[in-house]
Formats: structure tokens, sequence, C-alpha cells
């Protein structure tokens, strides 16, 4: 899980750069960049630190 | 008839007139033009001839000058043979030379003030942490100023600044030519520099050595924010490796997109956002790439022992010293009017640096105000540690900002990034269960985010970037895309990188070192060695933690 959170993360910095070409509509940039920055958020405070309080000292 | 009798001899009378005067006049207006066309320009003074300024003689100057008048005259102008009278060669060097030594003044004093932030941050980390903790932390906080300098002296400053040639306010940096670019998406992509490994070869430059001293001392704040949220359980060999690894490559590759004329700085050009990703000194580039690094290495090394039950709920772990911990966020307050003011790199044809320290010191203020309303009225004491953090939280938002808002955008970033740390902190210790035990990755991360943010919203346009509220809202569009790619990028790059380290000399110490505390494990000497201590036993670790 752990690679899957950083894979996201990767992902959507990369749907938001990629985003830039896709369209020239600066309100369609700015959703791309925000879906990006939603994606990256959660795949590293969603799933890779959920894959960190798995092993957790304190749940030990 | 009658009206011309008398009309005739008017005409011929006119006609006379302009033969005896007029027309001789108009002559020689008309000659007197090409003369005046044709005659040279009043002759300019001849560049190389002696200008007959004198100064003072020999003898008044043995006299002594007690009302200052006589030093500082066209006796001190520089020349090629000081026994010659001064020229317009002179004067037009001297001019040059005067601007530049200015700039170089300015950004070297405020690189030495930006440098005694490490005395700050030092202070405020180690206070914040538990006493038998207290020679670790101030000793993680000692040596990171000197392993970040070395890994960015051998390679850090190259791949930053390395194709950041033009910075014509220092005098040029010219030598610092060469960015390796991509091209991607029918755009030029550039990604890292090629100059100035170990500043050899031409880069043994006076205009280059400023900025890497400039920029070195940016590089080292970034890399002193890891050290405090991983505080009281990093294994000192694994900090300093991966110190080096972010003052070597993480740091100066987001560094370059943003200041070393990398992709992120042409998104104006290429992609038609505004004026390009704009930080103007670092609350993305230094304070964000520190906080969201130290959120990758608090998840890799996990919270301390005892700092949350077996429920999930936490314990709070106060510091040591709420005395050092003030006096240190005055000293990075200090600090900050080199960091901000001082990302001009040059006072001389800047005056907009009366602007952005004013800025600077009404962000921290709001922050502060923010903080301690936050505290007081949600827990009815105006808490210490988080005003000092609401402090530091305004004058890392208005960082980034500080070069495109009025006074007033300032104060509203401020404290805003004021409520904002407390409702992170909050959120980072009770929600993520992440342990940071200054408060780093609040402070820095997220409102070095929103500090980028802000410049998207509040950039007034009086310094080329114009922000949403003033009517362009593609800056922030940039501003998102710096956002998505210190999320995106920076962290991955960093808790990948971590992760290695941890594979390789284990990033966590050992349970008994910590609860005995890192001094004499790590260290071999407590910091306190005259205080008496309360060391935790394994058992009693073990119970704080059922």
């Amino acid at each position: 899980m752990k690679i899957v959170g950083v894979l996201l993360a990767v992902f959507g910095w990369l749907v938001a750069v990629v985003g830039l070409s896709v369209t020239s509509s600066t309100g369609a940039r700015m959703a791309l960049c925000i879906v990006g920055i939603g994606i990256t958020l959660t795949g590293i405070l969603g799933v890779l630190n959920k894959a960190h309080l798995k092993e957790a000292i304190w749940k030990k | 008839m009658t009206r011309c009798t008398w009309l005739k001899p008017c005409i011929w009378a006119i006609v006379v007139v302009l033969l005896a005067g007029g027309l001789p006049a108009l002559a020689q207006a008309a000659a007197a033009a090409p003369a005046a066309a044709a005659a040279p320009p009043p002759a300019a003074p001849a560049v190389d001839a002696p200008l007959a300024v004198t100064g003072p003689t020999a003898d008044d100057q043995a006299a002594g000058d007690p009302s200052g008048t006589k030093t500082g005259t066209v006796n001190d102008v520089v020349r090629p043979d000081p026994t010659k009278p001064v020229t317009l060669v002179d004067l037009v060097n001297q001019a040059g030379q005067n601007r530049i030594a200015i700039n170089f003044v300015w950004t070297l004093v405020t690189g030495f003030l930006v440098m005694f932030m490490q005395a700050g941050f030092a202070i405020v980390e180690t206070g914040l942490c538990r006493a038998k903790n207290a020679n670790h932390t101030m000793m993680m906080n000692f040596m990171v100023y000197g392993f970040g300098l070395f890994a960015y002296w051998v390679c850090g400053f190259a791949f930053q600044m390395g194709g950041a040639a033009g910075t014509s306010i220092l005098g040029g940096a010219a030598p610092l030519s060469h960015e390796f670019t991509i091209h991607l998406l029918g755009k030029d992509w550039g990604l890292w520099g090629t100059k100035g490994f170990f500043l050899a070869g031409a880069t043994y430059d006076v205009g280059v050595m400023v900025l890497f001293l400039f920029e070195m001392v940016f590089m080292d704040t970034a890399l002193t924010i890891v050290t405090g949220a991983a505080a009281e359980r990093w294994k000192y060999v694994a900090f300093a490796v991966s110190s080096v690894f972010l003052g070597a490559i993480t740091y100066p590759i987001y560094g370059n997109w943003a200041w070393g004329g990398g992709w992120l700085s042409k998104l104006g050009a290429n992609y038609g956002l505004g004026a390009g990703y704009a930080d103007f000194a670092g609350s993305g580039v230094v304070h964000a790439v520190g906080g969201i690094t130290a959120l990758a290495v608090s998840l890799i090394v996990g919270a301390r022992i005892g700092k949350y039950n077996r429920d999930g709920s936490s314990n709070a772990m106060p510091g040591h010293d709420i005395v050092i911990v003030l006096t240190g966020c005055f000293i990075l307050a200090f600090g900050w009017f080199g960091f901000n003011p001082g990302s001009t790199l040059g006072a001389s044809g800047a005056l907009r640096i009366s602007t952005i320290a004013v800025d600077t010191m009404l962000a921290g203020c709001t922050g502060s105000f923010g903080a301690l309303l936050y505290m007081w009225f949600k827990y009815g004491k105006p808490d210490a540690s988080m005003t000092g953090n609401g402090l530091l939280a305004g004058l890392v938002a208005i960082t980034a900002p500080s070069g495109y808002v009025n006074t007033m955008g300032a104060c509203i970033i401020g404290l805003v990034a004021g409520l904002l740390v407390c409702f992170s902190v909050e959120f980072v210790d009770r929600v993520l269960r992440v342990d940071d035990p200054v408060g780093a990755i609040s402070v820095h991360g997220t409102n070095g985010l929103w500090g980028v943010i802000s410049v998207g919203l509040f950039a007034d346009g009086t310094n080329t970037v114009k922000g949403l509220f003033y009517g362009d809202p593609t800056q922030l569009v940039a501003q998102l895309v710096g956002v998505a790619t210190l999320l995106g990028f920076v962290f991955s790059l960093s808790y990948t990188a971590n992760s290695v380290i941890d594979f390789f000399v284990g990033q966590r110490s050992a349970a008994e070192d910590e609860l005995e505390g890192l001094d004499i494990p790590e260290m071999g000497a407590l910091c306190y060695p005259e205080f008496v201590l309360k060391p935790q036993s394994v058992a009693a670790g073990s119970a704080a933690a059922d």
C-alpha cells in the first residue's frame, strides 16, 4: 500500500502538469490542478499514512 | 471701381515691404535652417579628458576631517593611475562598481542574517523537545549546517543555479550558463543546471560567490526544518545521510524549477500563466520543501514512544524550555529581514526592499495574533509555543508573496497563517496521528503551501505579478501547479530517498535509547549534566503507550 500511496502522489502531480497541455481554458486548468492536488493528498494522507499507522509503535 | 483704386497701392506696398525686409529675413531663415541642421551637435566632453575637479589636498586631509566634508570626494574615485586627474570614464566605471558593490554588500549581509536563523531554529526546536534529548537536537541543528553546505558546494548549487545566468543585479553571474532541458509536449522543460560543481572553473567568479552564499543559507533553512519534526527518535547517522541528500538533490531540483530558470518559472512564457510560478523568497522552495520532507521523514520514523495511546488518542509532550523557544522565535523574526528583503539580491535599483520588510513584519505580527486568539478562545489561555508558531507561520506564509503584495494583503495572509497553523497542528496530531514535536509540518509545510497559493490571490501587480483578486486568474493556476509539484514530486522523492536510507542504516533509534533520552546513547554526553532528569523505563514507556 505504501507504493500505491507514492504512485498516487506522483499521478496527481502529473494530472496537474499534463493538464496544462490538454486545455488552454484557465478554468479547466485550475480544475485539473485541484483534482491533481486532491489525488496527491489522497495518496499521501489517505493511503500512505494509513499504511504507516497499521504498523505504528503505539499499536503494538 | 473705387475699391480697386485703393487696393492696388496696398498690394504694391506689401510687395515693397516684403522685398525690402521680409524676403531677406525669410531667405535668412531658410538659409539658417539647413545650416542649423548641418551644424555639429554641442561637443561632448572627451571621455578620457581630465575633469577640472579637485578634492582636498593632502595637507587638508592630514589635518583630519571631523565634519566629514573632506572624506569621499573626487580623490576617492578609483582610476588606473592615481597620479592623473579623474576622467569621465573613471566616473562611469566607478558608478557601475558602486552599484554592484552596494548589491554585493546587501546580499551578503542579508545572507549572514539568514545564516543566523540557524541559531533560532536550533533553540526553538531544542526548547520544544524534552531535556533528555537537548544535546541530540542541538547537534542535529548544528551539523545540518555543515552537511548541507558541503553537499550544496559539491553539486547542489550547480543543479539549482547552474543554468540561471543573467543575474544582472549582481554583475551578471554569466558563468552559470547551462540548463539541462528536455523537449516534451511541444515545450522546453528545464530540469537542472550543469555549471558550478565545486564552484570550479569559470564559476570561480565574484558574482557567483555572492549568489552561492545567499542560496546556500536558504537551502540550509529547508534542511533544519526536518530535524524538528523527526526530533527525539531520529538516528543521527540517518539524519546525516538524509540531510546530505536533501541539500544535494531534492532542494536544488525544486529550487532550479522555481528560481534557476527551470520549467516552473517558464509557465508564463510557455503556457500563458501570469508571470510563471512566482515564489519571491521561498515559501515553497524553502519552507514547503522542508515541511513536506519533514512529513515524509516523520511517517517513516513513526511516533515517539508514549505519544499515542492504544486507542489513538494523543498525549501532550511539552518542551523543556519556553524561554529559549520564544527567544528563538525572535531570532528567526530578525533573520527574516534577511530572508525576504534580501531576496531582491540588491538594494541599488530595488528600493522595494522597504515594502518587503514592512510586509514581513506585519505578516509575522498578524500570524502571532491569529494563533494567540485561536488558543485563547478555544482553550482559555494564550499558549506560548503556539503563539511563537503563529509568528513563524505568518513569516513563512509571507515569504513567497512579500515581493508582490501590499500591506493589507500581508496582514490578511499572516492572520490566515496564524489560524491555519493551529488547525493544522491539531489535524496532524489528532487525525493523521503523525508525531511532530515542534509543529514543523504545519508551520513550514502547510503555511509554505498557503504562501505559494496566496501569491496567486493577493499579488497586486505592482511588481509584474498579479493575482486573482487583482484580475489575473492565470497566476493562481501557476501557483497551484507549484503546489501539486511540491506535494507530488518533492514528497515522493523525499519519501523514496528516506525509505532507502531506512533500509540501509535504519531511521529510528532503539527504543531503549529513546526512553533513556538520545543524549547519552547517540551523543555520549548530557546537555544538562547537573539536572535531575526523569528517564522513562521500557516498562513505563510501554505502560504509557498502553
